[in-house]
């Protein structure tokens, strides 16, 4: 696997029809990448319509009808789960007009797992995003308190730090999505939200092979989208407000460490600028 | 500011927060202690009785530091402006008998814009800690609690040494800062200092300690600040919360916090205006702000109708006319109309339905004083852009509410759309009985409207 959209070789192109799943957490602009890999495809896009952790939900409960230990789901398990989710489905798909369904979860990583379980031939797109542009855009878009943001117990561990607070929301999210992409390598693929902003055709070009959604041509694209989406320079000077010096050093180090592993600079140098 | 207008006073030293007030209790507490007295049942809260030699003891300690300070700055009376000292009214008056109290009080939301503002990374510091820390993530009930509390300490010790205390609204120091100033020093009993709000700006102050952290950059009294707090979603207050800020707003003589609060273009005043005399009864007493009952109009004390103060929040009297002026928001009404026009189909389409027939009300805030804001019916079923008065909020279906200026940065793609409505810069405004689906869909729809397509 790769960090720039390109799968790595032993992936298996997805089916024409096969569910396309992003993965990725709050604050991530994922919305943004699925606008753009939408664009000018037979696409139903859906954002956190609950399926995911649904799935996670029935299995557990079929786990404990069942007496299974463990993850194993038993094939009446998986086969029920399929059919109630394939039902949803396909009204989302006859609701949107279109012949395949695209849902962003921002739900944990681990929860797709069974929906995996129940649709093998779905594929996953993880979402990632530099920590600091995480942190600057989830305290712009709350100004007024974290609250209600689906952040939960973080809150408790930092009261009154925002950036600490979502620093630890994403490092967990970052880590959980990396574990369920090294778990899951043939059907996952990593793209980074500051490459499909800064060059979304080579960024999506290779994804896109994979998922067999085609190449639209650049006026479609241009007609219905901001292409440009946010600016990746504007990102990064805006990254670099982050008073770095609140995120208490372990979480600095967990973050340094998940950057190198993502291609992003450590957070002394992403400040210099 | 306060601390400034103090200490440029000829015989006022008022240095940086000190937290002196704090440290005199800590010092009772130590020497009450050492005197054998009872402690407190909790640790570390003041004892329950400090005892007269302890007193002495924590006197003499702060003569030491505050004459020392005094010598240094040339000045005879000390004056000292920390965080929370209305706690320790009591002890401070058993140190200092002569002591003399400044209440100062400011609007809640007000206090509460300031102090989102002041902490963009979350709240901490100024002694906000315990405060969000009883609700982590939500900043305005955490600061609504902060203001609840200390404004209940400050009434109570006003309540407690009434003939000590000066009671001071930010808004009237702010509004009038030279009468403000002749009271307070009135009050302090030192000699009056014509000019005194402007020279305050002009010498360096001392830096060594903690203070707002604008006042450095701060180069006269304005009223740019007050009605700050109009943006607030104050839905976000506890009700339980909310309930304790309006009874001590109406103690200070404050616009309460409803739930209309927000939703139509700023008041006049934050204060509650000055009963008007009856009709036919002489104005002798000027006084700033008064208004007649018949046309809204401020009067002087010879009784003679003037303008309108100049003043950012000035409220309209009515319906916009065509003699105020073109209007400052006018390029939000041609957007409107261009994209009502772009999509007079997409009305009747299925995912506008059931709305596609609404009226809705966009308002621009100029802060000009003629016409403090600008209203843009849209009326989707006759697909019309009127620009009208307040009163058609009345019968629309829905308002978006913003300045003028954030607007302006919507449709410029300066500001994102969903950021400037999560921010309250713009606030969807309805009759409280749409669910999230529709307001989605409304918001939807102006985003359209405004060509805005990547609005989320």
């Amino acid at each position: 696997m790769r960090a720039d959209g390109v799968p790595a070789r032993d992936h298996h192109h997805a089916t024409e029809d096969a569910p396309i799943v992003l993965l990725s957490y709050g604050y991530s602009g994922a919305e943004h990448v699925q606008n753009l890999l939408a664009t000018g495809t037979g696409l139903a896009c859906t954002s956190s319509t609950g399926i995911i952790p649904l799935c996670q939900a029935a299995a557990e409960t079929w786990q404990r009808v069942e007496g299974h230990a463990g993850e194993a789901m038993s094939r009446l398990a998986v086969s029920t789960l399929r059919g109630l989710v394939t039902a949803q489905v396909t009204a989302i798909l006859a609701g949107a007009g279109e012949s395949r369904w695209c849902e962003l979860a921002t739900a944990n990583p681990g929860a797709a797992q069974p929906f995996l379980r129940a649709f093998p031939e779905a594929a996953f797109v993880c979402v990632h995003r530099n920590c600091l542009d995480v942190i600057r855009t989830g305290v712009a878009a709350s100004p007024w308190g974290l609250y209600g943001q689906g952040l939960g117990s973080y809150l408790l561990l930092y009261p009154g730090n925002s950036v600490a607070i979502l620093a630890a929301y994403w490092v967990n999210r970052t880590e959980e999505l990396l574990n369920f992409e090294s778990v899951n390598p043939q059907v996952t693929c990593r793209v980074r939200y500051e490459d499909v902003t800064a060059q979304p055709d080579e960024a999506l070009a290779g994804l896109r092979s994979w998922l067999r959604l085609g190449n639209p041509c650049r006026n479609t694209l241009t007609e219905d989208v901001d292409y440009s989406g946010p600016d990746a320079e504007v990102a990064r000077s805006a990254a670099s407000e982050v008073p770095v010096e609140l995120i208490p050093i372990p979480l600095h180090q967990r973050i340094n460490r998940l950057h190198a592993e993502l291609g992003y600079p450590p957070l002394s140098e992403a400040t210099k600028d | 500011m306060l601390r400034f207008l103090l200490d440029a006073h000829p015989e006022l030293a008022c240095p940086p927060e000190t937290n002196l007030p704090g440290l005199c209790a800590q010092l009772a507490t130590v020497w009450s202690l050492i005197e054998g007295a009872p402690l407190s049942a909790n640790r570390g809260d003041e004892p329950p009785e400090v005892p007269e030699a302890a007193i002495d003891g924590v006197r003499r300690t702060m003569d030491r530091m505050v004459g020392s300070y005094l010598i240094r700055r040339g000045k005879k009376r000390y004056c000292d402006k920390s965080l929370g000292t209305a706690r320790y009214a009591e002890l401070l008056m058993r140190v200092y008998p002569e002591s003399r109290f400044v209440c100062m009080y400011r609007h809640p939301m007000d206090v509460i814009s300031s102090g989102v503002e002041a902490c963009p990374w979350g709240l901490n510091g100024y002694g906000f800690e315990p405060y969000i820390a009883v609700t982590p993530g939500n900043s305005i009930t955490a600061l609504a609690n902060f203001w609840a509390d200390n404004t209940s300490a400050t009434l109570a010790a006003e309540e407690r040494f009434a003939d000590k205390c000066f009671r001071l609204r930010y808004e009237d120091l702010v509004d009038d800062p030279e009468g403000a100033a002749a009271g307070l020093f009135e009050f302090l009993g030192v000699e009056v200092v014509r000019g005194i709000s402007e020279a305050c700006f002009s010498a360096e102050r001392e830096r060594f300690g903690p203070a707002d952290h604008k006042i450095w950059y701060t180069s006269k009294i304005t009223v740019d600040s007050v009605g700050r707090g109009w943006s607030i979603p104050a839905t976000m207050i506890a009700p339980h919360i909310l309930v304790v800020v309006n009874d001590l707003a109406g103690k200070l003589g404050y616009l309460t916090v409803d739930t209309d609060w927000g939703t139509t273009e700023p008041p006049t005043d934050l204060r509650v205006p000055v009963a008007a005399p009856p009709p036919d009864t002489e104005v002798t007493t000027a006084t700033s702000g008064a208004v007649r009952e018949d046309d809204d109009t401020p009067v002087e004390a010879e009784g003679t109708a003037t303008e309108p103060p100049v003043r950012e929040g000035a409220r309209d009297s009515g319906t916009t006319t065509a003699s105020c002026g073109p209007l400052r928001s006018q390029r939000l009404g041609e957007r409107l109309q261009a994209g009502l026009a772009a999509s007079s189909e997409r009305a009747a389409r299925e995912d506008w339905q059931p709305h596609g027939n609404e009226t809705f009300v966009v308002v621009a805030i100029t802060k000009g004083c003629e016409r403090p804001a600008e209203y843009w019916l849209v009326d989707l079923g006759a697909a019309t852009v009127t620009s009208v008065g307040r009163e058609a909020q009345d019968s629309s279906d829905w308002d978006i509410i913003g300045s003028a200026y954030a607007w302006d940065q919507v449709i410029d793609g300066a500001v994102n759309f969903s950021v400037a409505l999560r921010s309250c810069q713009l606030r969807y405004c309805d009759n409280g009985d749409s669910t999230v689906a529709t307001a989605d869909t409304r918001i939807s729809m102006t985003a359209h409207l405004l060509g805005l397509v990547d609005w989320q």
